[in-house]
């Protein structure tokens, strides 16, 4: 499987959890697309905004809405566990150096983070309150994530212990582009 | 406020931290390693992207709902995101406190870029190459004394849990003794998240 599906693999894991949490009534029809993708797509934006729209529909009938850490297992799954080293580990297992697995990080307490900006205009200000403000109108149509086209570079940056670029004086280019710069970029 | 990136990328999943993140890789850094991943970061800054902490806000606010339901957010690197400590100081404040931010840094800043971004950053991923001044510089280019300094400083600043420290066998300047020598010494100032790993370069 390319990494544009494994991509979309996870993603759509998040979604049909997003949805199964809340009651969202969500069918993601089987992706027959055969070829290198991003890992997402209109159809899969258009969902987010769908289960975005949703989110606050229920919010406003007085609902409760769970987003904030229910598709964790969606990463271990994916083989993203926080216990995995990301590393391949070099020294061999006898010595008195311990490979040391990567911890889960805890959330920093709130209280030691900024306070969030008291806007004078509504803003989009992070958290779940925002996540509901950004909806788009209930009434419009649940495609309407179409035409929320925000530009963005779609770089394929290597990981971060994968391959890294050659000597640099004979460079020629280490940043695979996936798509050409649009021209949003300009603006 | 505005600062060049050389790009934005969405949907990384188990690279740059937990969950589902986007990598927003500023342009600009102090060091010039002979295999840097992404040179472009150290060319002309005339095409790259210019992006205000409120702008690049607006453009990633499109993957909320996958950095909260998986504890994700967004990864700074680059290039050196701390030459940036008030652009990152300032998105935190928009982002509000449940993203996840991370930043990709060789920390090889001044002490007070660091200071700027500590209340606003979760989680440091640190690349200090080798511990070695010497090897250091002749594949940085630059010195590894504030690294050093900053390092400890970051320990005792968020504690260990929030520090994850990279050190590579690079191929032609050190061995794995030298990485083994390394891990050791971070061990024994505190640093518990070390991640040991190897370049491997393109052919």
């Amino acid at each position: 499987m390319n990494r544009g599906k494994n991509i979309c693999k996870v993603l759509k894991d998040v979604r049909r959890k997003v949805a199964r949490e809340n009651d969202i009534p969500l069918e993601i029809p089987e992706c027959t697309f055969d070829g290198e993708c991003r890992g997402t797509c209109p159809r899969c934006e258009a969902e987010v905004r769908y289960l975005e729209q949703e989110l606050r529909r229920r919010k406003t009938l007085g609902k409760a809405v769970t987003i904030a850490g229910i598709a964790l297992s969606s990463m271990v799954a994916a083989g993203c566990s926080p216990k995995q080293t990301p590393g391949e580990p070099i020294l061999p297992q006898n010595t008195p150096v311990e490979e040391t697995a990567v911890a889960k990080t805890d959330t920093v307490p709130n209280d030691t983070l900024p306070k969030k900006e008291e806007p004078d205009e509504v803003q989009y200000n992070g958290g779940i309150e925002v996540l509901l403000g950004f909806f788009v109108d209930p009434s419009e149509p649940a495609d309407a994530g179409k035409k929320d086209s925000i530009p963005y570079t779609n770089f394929s940056f290597g990981g971060i212990d994968e391959e890294v670029g050659p000597d640099t004086a004979a460079f020629k280019n280490t940043i695979e582009m996936i798509d050409e710069p649009s021209d949003e970029w300009d603006k | 406020m505005a600062a060049p990136f050389i790009g934005v990328a969405r949907h990384r999943i188990g690279i740059d931290g937990d969950g589902v993140t986007t990598l927003a890789a500023f342009h600009g850094c102090p060091l010039h390693c002979r295999y840097c991943l992404n040179p472009s970061c150290l060319g002309p800054s005339e095409t790259c992207r210019t992006l205000t902490p409120e702008q690049l806000y607006q453009e990633v606010l499109i993957d909320q709902l996958y950095f909260l339901a998986t504890g994700g957010g967004v990864c700074f690197g680059g290039g050196e995101p701390l030459l940036r400590p008030e652009f990152i100081r300032r998105f935190r404040e928009l982002c509000g406190p449940d993203w996840q931010l991370t930043v990709e840094t060789s920390l090889n800043v001044p002490a007070e870029n660091l200071e700027t971004v500590i209340p606003a950053v979760n989680v440091y991923i640190v690349d200090i190459k080798d511990l070695d001044n010497s090897v250091y510089q002749s594949y940085t280019g630059k010195s590894n004394e504030q690294v050093w300094t900053n390092l400890q400083h970051l320990l005792q600043a968020v504690g260990s849990d929030r520090i994850v420290v990279r050190l590579p066998l690079i191929p032609e300047y050190n061995t794995e003794e030298a990485v083994k020598q390394s891990a050791v010494r971070l061990r024994e100032a505190g640093f518990t998240r070390i991640d040991c790993f190897q370049y491997k370069l393109l052919k």
